[in-house]
């Protein structure tokens, strides 16, 4: 989508995707559900005038990477605390005393943060990053905190270019 | 119902569908590379199968074990999750084959989807805008003719591009000119080919995705979009539902059209996309 709102077509990702629970929570659907029912062969649960879209809901990926070189971090989980509270939804795998190895994607879980409208769920958002603690390994946690108080993302004002136009910029740290 | 659905994948995703599973009340089978075997997804799942060591070469991308490991534990599905198997047209037609559902789209879609260039072609004959570009350049004249149609900046590109090499940005005509050959000698030092292409460059555009649901019978519906712009070399850190650039009519527009589009290209859908 250009400055002027034009949208073009890049790809259809014929998949769940990463980032499907942020979906989940403004829509009330479980998108895995609706997979295995039509893959089943049953209807979809759901007509499009039926669909309603309410509040606002943000991810993070929480990776095992450093958050200022991004390699990837490996070693044992030492201590591990995810948080909760109103909105808060947590999907991941880690346990404390697991092995983050080498032979995967960093990814460890992501943490969304839903609420009325996108004030909110940045503010939950935040205070969920602050609550969560990761022992033992480096998380990219840190960066996400920057992130979401820069001006330009609390605008909105959003680009595929803006990550790495602010690290190269050296905003952060 | 599926009486028992295998995961052919590890992980939170791997988790997660095994969690939409024991909700609905149907059996789950984790696989598992020598790596992983204390994983959560392993504990959580009624069956586990060790399908290989560490390397995804010989585990999660392993298609004789994953087969093996569906067939002894009498799966009737697989869910691929992401990555991995996901989007590997060959294991779904192997799946087929073996009689177990893969859970995702027909066969035919994730072909058409998984070539670009065909996935395009279909979204331009759906009427469904796409990046403006041109086919192979002939010459300079023709290279500023179209890139006068299209509109500056435009990006010159190797059709055999890759990390940046034949690539170049131009602003101007006179910049094309003096670009194009450098572009084109480039191309074919790096990839011994030398033939290039224009696409419109698209000044600071936003990642917007429309999630789609379809079932067999051709009902499709659009639950809305993501914004998925805060990225790193390509990978997404940060995901927002919706996007706040897009606006109620534009939404109506675009996830409009798509339903009726993609309902209209005879595309049979057995998963979400």
């Amino acid at each position: 989508m250009d400055p002027n709102g034009k949208f073009y077509f890049i790809e259809a990702n014929a998949r769940i995707q990463v980032e499907h629970p942020i979906t989940e929570m403004v829509s009330g659907l479980d998108l895995i559900r609706e997979q295995i029912h039509v893959a089943f062969g049953d209807p979809l649960s759901i007509k499009q005038e039926e669909i309603r879209i309410e509040g606002h809901a943000i991810e993070c990926r929480v990776n095992a990477e450093d958050p200022e070189t991004f390699s990837p971090s490996t070693g044992k989980i030492e201590k591990l605390h995810w948080p909760g509270g109103p909105g808060i939804r947590v999907d991941s795998h880690i346990r404390q005393g697991d092995k983050v190895t080498p032979f995967y994607d960093s990814l460890l879980g992501k943490i969304m943060a839903w609420g009325t409208n996108r004030d909110e769920s940045i503010q939950r958002m935040l205070c969920a990053l602050d609550e969560c603690e990761v022992l033992g390994i480096k998380t990219n946690i840190p960066l996400h905190r920057q992130l979401l108080r820069h001006p330009d993302i609390v605008q909105g004002k959003l680009h595929v270019g803006l990550v790495e136009a602010l690290l190269l910029e050296k905003v952060f740290g | 119902m599926f009486h028992k659905i295998l995961i052919a994948n590890r992980g939170e995703i791997a988790v997660r569908v095994i969690r939409a599973c024991k909700q609905m009340g149907i059996k789950t089978v984790a696989v598992y590379s020598e790596a992983d075997r204390d994983l959560l997804h392993v504990k959580l799942a009624d069956e586990s199968v060790c399908v290989g060591s560490p390397s995804a070469a010989k585990s999660y991308l392993n298609v004789p074990n994953i087969m093996s490991a569906a067939q002894i534990t009498g799966a009737d599905a697989i869910h691929p999750g992401y990555g991995f198997l996901a989007e590997n047209q060959q294991f779904a037609e192997i799946c087929d084959k073996h009689q177990i559902h893969f859970i995702g789209p027909p066969i035919e879609a994730m072909g058409m989807l998984g070539d670009k260039a065909r996935a395009r072609g279909l979204a331009e004959r759906l009427n469904v805008p796409v990046i403006p570009g041109t086919d192979v350049l002939a010459d300079l004249d023709e290279a500023l003719k179209k890139a006068k149609q299209i509109g500056y900046p435009v990006m010159i590109k190797a059709v055999a591009g890759g990390g940046g090499k034949g690539m170049r940005f131009v602003t101007s005509p006179a910049e094309l000119e003096k670009n194009l050959p450098i572009a084109r000698a480039e191309a074919e030092a790096s990839f011994n080919d030398g033939r290039v292409y224009l696409e419109k460059y698209l000044i600071e555009p936003r990642h917007i995705e429309v999630q789609i649901l379809g079932d067999r019978s051709g009902n499709v519906v659009a639950v809305g979009e993501r914004e998925c712009s805060l990225q790193r070399q390509h990978q997404k850190i940060m995901e927002e539902a919706p996007s706040i650039a897009v606006t109620p009519p534009v939404r109506k527009k675009d996830t409009g059209t798509r339903d009726q589009d993609w309902q209209r290209s005879s595309l049979r859908w057995r998963g979400n996309h």
